[in-house]
């Protein structure tokens, strides 16, 4: 019996230390008394001058994300048949569930500054700009959702690295699709795995690390690397040198803020 | 004593931001034009150093292709703007300016470029009107993920530019051909580039594909002093 456990990290970039930026990734998992479901979420909020308060569109993002994914498929009675129909359908949900909290954010500021903000833009979500990835581990299956750029990186029992959500040739350079655009459900992708043998580790990752490493494979590499080390030294001792690799990962490599939550597996004694 | 493991992972890079003139030699930029554009382009080198010094997370590489008769790579290595010296043009022939765009698309190809670089930069000089096939060389550079999201300026010197050309190539009505009509203009326009337009290109925030024309936000386009002394092209 797998009992599964997280480990999560985020560092405000070095290109952000240098101006002044905040870091704009937010981070958040939940995890029910039993151990299932399990729920990750990864955001990266844009930061471009038009999305003035992405890192608050990130922080909602990972909420809206448990939220929304905590009250779909808390039951433990849906069949996989049932749960692979509503994950298909999650995109629309957790949308509406981030543009409330937005909305609710907006409600609550002074009426000025909200009148500000919206005047910044026809469309008054997108100060809030952001990508979200998004993990939900349930008994038989897993379950993957992807808006944006970043990595979902697994690594199978066999130790073979699948990326489970497919590719958007869209997402180059710094273009992105976003959670605030006009219909992001359509834009989000999916993936809904059934558990075989359950992996050894699920990473999501925002894409400041990825576009740190000078070749792709040096990034599979410290993602065998991560779980390597959690599998012989703890994750308590990961935990510990995080922070500190992920800050010299972004200073010597893209500069960008690196968020990083990883799911593992630890056997049940 | 505390144990540190050895940072995960292969080695580190920064990300790789690809300059790229392209340069008109044909014979028309005869004279001050392009005596001016050398002139120009040598005076912006250490202001693009210290872009790049500013922005230590982007790998800035400078390339030059020149186009008269047909098109070649006048330095073709990417070099890194520290090392990169700028040797005159000289004027000959015609305009093949489709020619150029052919052999800039060519390099713009994933590999050599990497998924992970940041959006070249291509800024296109020129004071005339292709003598050859534009159409198919803008269309190889557009067919290309990365001429497709490569920042493109183009710089329009004298009065005799085809500038519906120029609006092509840069594909986006908010940022219209620069239009120098003498010496002065042509420097600040190539410093514009070379600074702004760089520094910009080097730390990107991330954009909603679908909110902008811009592939990067870019700076405000320098006001041109019309009591300006200089001669007019």
């Amino acid at each position: 019996m797998v009992t599964w456990q997280v480990l999560t990290e985020s560092v405000r970039g070095a290109t952000h230390h240098r101006n002044g930026l905040r870091n704009q990734d937010a981070v958040d998992h939940y995890q029910a008394e039993g151990g299932l479901p399990l729920i990750v979420a990864v955001a990266d909020g844009h930061g471009s001058t038009r999305c003035t308060h992405s890192h608050l569109g990130a922080k909602f993002a990972v909420e809206a994300a448990i939220d929304s994914v905590l009250t779909v498929f808390d039951s433990p009675d849906l069949t996989l048949p049932q749960i692979r129909t509503l994950a298909e359908k999650l995109p629309q949900t957790l949308t509406h569930c981030w543009h409330d909290k937005v909305d609710s954010y907006l409600k609550k500021l002074g009426i000025e500054d909200c009148l500000r903000t919206k005047a910044l833009t026809k469309n008054r979500y997108l100060p809030f700009g952001t990508t979200l990835l998004v993990t939900c581990v349930l008994k038989d299956c897993i379950l993957y959702w992807q808006i944006g750029d970043g990595d979902i990186v697994v690594i199978q029992a066999d130790g073979m690295l699948i990326t489970p959500i497919p590719n958007d040739a869209r997402l180059l350079g710094n273009d992105t699709t976003s959670l605030c655009s006009k219909k992001p459900w359509q834009d989000f992708r999916d993936a809904f795995i059934p558990i075989v043998e359950p992996p050894k580790a699920i990473f999501l990752i925002t894409d400041g690390y990825k576009n740190s490493f000078k070749q792709v494979d040096g990034f599979y590499q410290a993602l065998t690397d991560i779980n390597d080390f959690i599998s012989t030294d703890g994750a308590d001792s990961v935990k510990q040198d995080l922070a500190g690799w992920l800050n010299e990962t972004s200073q010597q490599g893209s500069g960008d803020d690196i968020s990083l939550a990883v799911i593992y597996g630890a056997e049940e004694k | 004593m505390t144990n540190i493991k050895k940072r995960p992972g292969g080695e580190l890079a920064t990300r790789p931001l690809h300059f790229i003139w392209i340069a008109d030699c044909s014979y028309s930029m005869d004279g001050s034009k392009i005596e001016s554009l050398n002139h120009a382009i040598k005076e912006a080198i250490p202001a693009m150093r210290q872009v790049a010094a500013d922005n230590v997370n982007a790998e800035v590489l400078v390339r030059a292709v020149k186009f008269s008769t047909g098109a070649q790579w006048h330095v073709a290595q990417p070099t890194k703007v520290d090392e990169f010296n700028w040797q005159d043009l000289h004027v000959e022939g015609m305009t093949a300016m489709g020619a150029a765009l052919h052999l800039v698309a060519d390099q713009l190809k994933m590999p050599p470029m990497e998924e992970r670089g940041l959006p070249p930069v291509l800024v296109l000089i020129s004071d005339g009107q292709p003598t050859d096939d534009f159409a198919s060389g803008l269309a190889a550079l557009m067919k290309l993920p990365w001429g497709k999201k490569a920042v493109r300026i183009a710089i329009a010197i004298g009065d005799d530019v085809d500038l519906d050309v120029m609006e092509q190539f840069i594909g986006n009505p908010e940022l219209p051909p620069l239009q120098a009509q003498n010496a002065e203009q042509l420097v600040n326009y190539i410093r514009w580039v070379s600074t702004a337009v760089l520094q910009a290109a080097s730390a990107p925030p991330s954009q909603v594909t679908t909110e902008t024309s811009s592939n990067v936000p870019l700076p405000a386009i320098p006001s041109i002093d019309p009591t300006t002394s200089a001669d007019v092209w």
